[in-house]
């Protein structure tokens, strides 16, 4: 065999070699084999994702009630009816949220105990929820709260700190008027404001 | 009849095509599988890109609706119509700059008054109640009819009581504090182009003289009167100053 053929028979067997490995591919090219399994597989990714992305996760707060929201108004104390108290104070505590609160307790610096009581009868009673989306006011006639072993007596004008604990939302810092919800003025508040837990100056 | 037996040269030229249409269909597969990877790439990342875009448009969406949600059904926020903005996303209690505490029972040694009015494109833009009050409030309502707030959780150094626009600056020392620093507290952009969410031109006022440096820069003095505009350029209105203050 001269060198000739050998060349020649090098390029038919790569020419062989060549059209065997198209053959051993299958008819299907390579492409289109991957392209037939590719596509469902992305196809459906990409459906999902949409779905998913569409849908999004639902907000914690759709499952878990809202925490409450309170808003207080009307705040005001009846002038003393003796010298030695105790003195009544009435607010209207409203709550928007979707979780009750309860008032707890209550401090100032006008008195040294301060409870709940119900009507004309001095016994403590327990304090009181605000519920869910509700609200409670504190009437003569009803629930009030009472101000005894006063540190001074207020005067109608006077305005008094009471501190309200609710369990939830914590301590609210309010100023009340002795007399009319609406006596009260802006300058009050910031007179008040001047000396926080303590009597004002007389 | 016999069979004529191809030249070399024609074995040659045969091989050879034989060869090159088979490196051209190879070089055609590697063409089409490139396509195919990046035809898959692109399906997947526009389906990602899509589902991320409605994801955060659904997150941003919860997000706004829960803000409106709290402010409409809070009990004592200012939700008046003519307000700048709304205290919804007001500090909380934390310090604000570095400088702006909240207390509830400091002595306040510090304690002065400056005055904001703004007007966007003429229109006059309130202040509303309780910036700087954390809540839940205590709202009263004046022999006027109208509502200020009395009490709070927490009391920032730097806070109105009421719409009229007085800034009450009450602190446990002399500070110095700014209107950015209030704009701070109120959670709402003060700049030379934008105040909070109303964006143009801005002239300044200070006790009624034009002013030109930064809006944010303005120290908050005893009677201080400040009057932004935002877009058409308002007149100075003076500001009575009631008295108590």
């Amino acid at each position: 065999m001269d060198a000739e053929e050998r060349e020649l028979a090098a390029l038919e067997h790569e020419a062989d070699a060549l059209e065997a490995r198209a053959t051993r591919h299958g008819r299907a090219p390579r492409s289109r084999r991957l392209l037939m399994v590719q596509a469902p597989v992305l196809a459906a990714l990409a459906v999902l994702l949409l779905v998913w992305g569409r849908s999004g996760p639902q907000p914690a707060t759709a499952a878990t009630p809202s925490p409450p929201l309170l808003g207080l108004t009307a705040a005001h104390l009846d002038p003393p009816a003796g010298s030695g108290g105790p003195v009544y104070a009435y607010v209207t505590i409203r709550n928007n949220g979707g979780t009750p609160d309860r008032l707890v307790g209550a401090s100032s610096p006008w008195a040294r105990t301060i409870t709940l009581v119900d009507g004309s009868s001095p016994t403590p009673q327990p304090w009181i929820t605000v519920p869910a989306h509700g609200s409670v006011t504190l009437t003569a006639q009803g629930e009030k709260i009472a101000l005894g072993s006063l540190t001074r007596l207020p005067r109608p004008g006077d305005t008094v700190q009471l501190d309200l604990n609710f369990a939830s939302s914590g301590t609210v810092f309010t100023f009340a008027p002795v007399g009319p919800a609406s006596s009260l003025t802006v300058q009050d508040v910031m007179d008040a404001m001047k000396h926080m837990d303590m009597l004002p100056p007389q | 009849m016999t069979d004529k037996k191809p030249s070399n040269a024609d074995r040659r030229r045969i091989a050879q095509e034989r060869i090159a249409a088979q490196r051209k269909a190879d070089a055609q597969r590697q063409r089409n599988v490139m396509i195919a990877w990046i035809a898959g790439g692109v399906v997947l990342l526009g389906g990602a890109g899509t589902a991320a875009f409605f994801g955060i448009q659904s997150l941003n969406k919860q997000s706004t609706q829960a803000k409106i949600d709290k402010q409409a059904s809070d009990p004592s926020i200012d939700k008046s119509a003519t307000l700048l903005a709304t205290t919804a996303k007001q500090a909380t209690g934390e310090v604000i700059d570095g400088i702006v505490k909240s207390n509830s029972m400091e002595a306040l040694d510090y304690h002065i008054h400056s005055h904001l009015q703004i007007f966007v494109n003429g229109a006059q833009k309130n202040i509303p109640y309780g910036i700087g009050i954390v809540a839940p409030y205590q709202l009263q309502t004046s022999s006027d009819g109208s509502a200020f707030v009395s009490g709070g959780s927490a009391f920032y150094y730097l806070h109105t009581h009421d719409e009229t626009g007085v800034i009450h600056v009450e602190s446990p020392t002399k500070q110095e504090y700014t209107l950015g620093n209030f704009f701070d507290v109120w959670k709402q952009p003060l700049s030379s182009t934008q105040v909070g969410p109303n964006k143009g031109t801005l002239t300044v006022y200070v006790d009624g003289k034009l002013y030109t440096g930064d809006p944010s820069k303005i120290v908050l003095t005893e009677y201080k009167k400040i009057q932004l505009d935002v877009g058409t350029n308002t007149p100075y209105k003076d500001f009575t100053w009631p008295s108590g203050y």
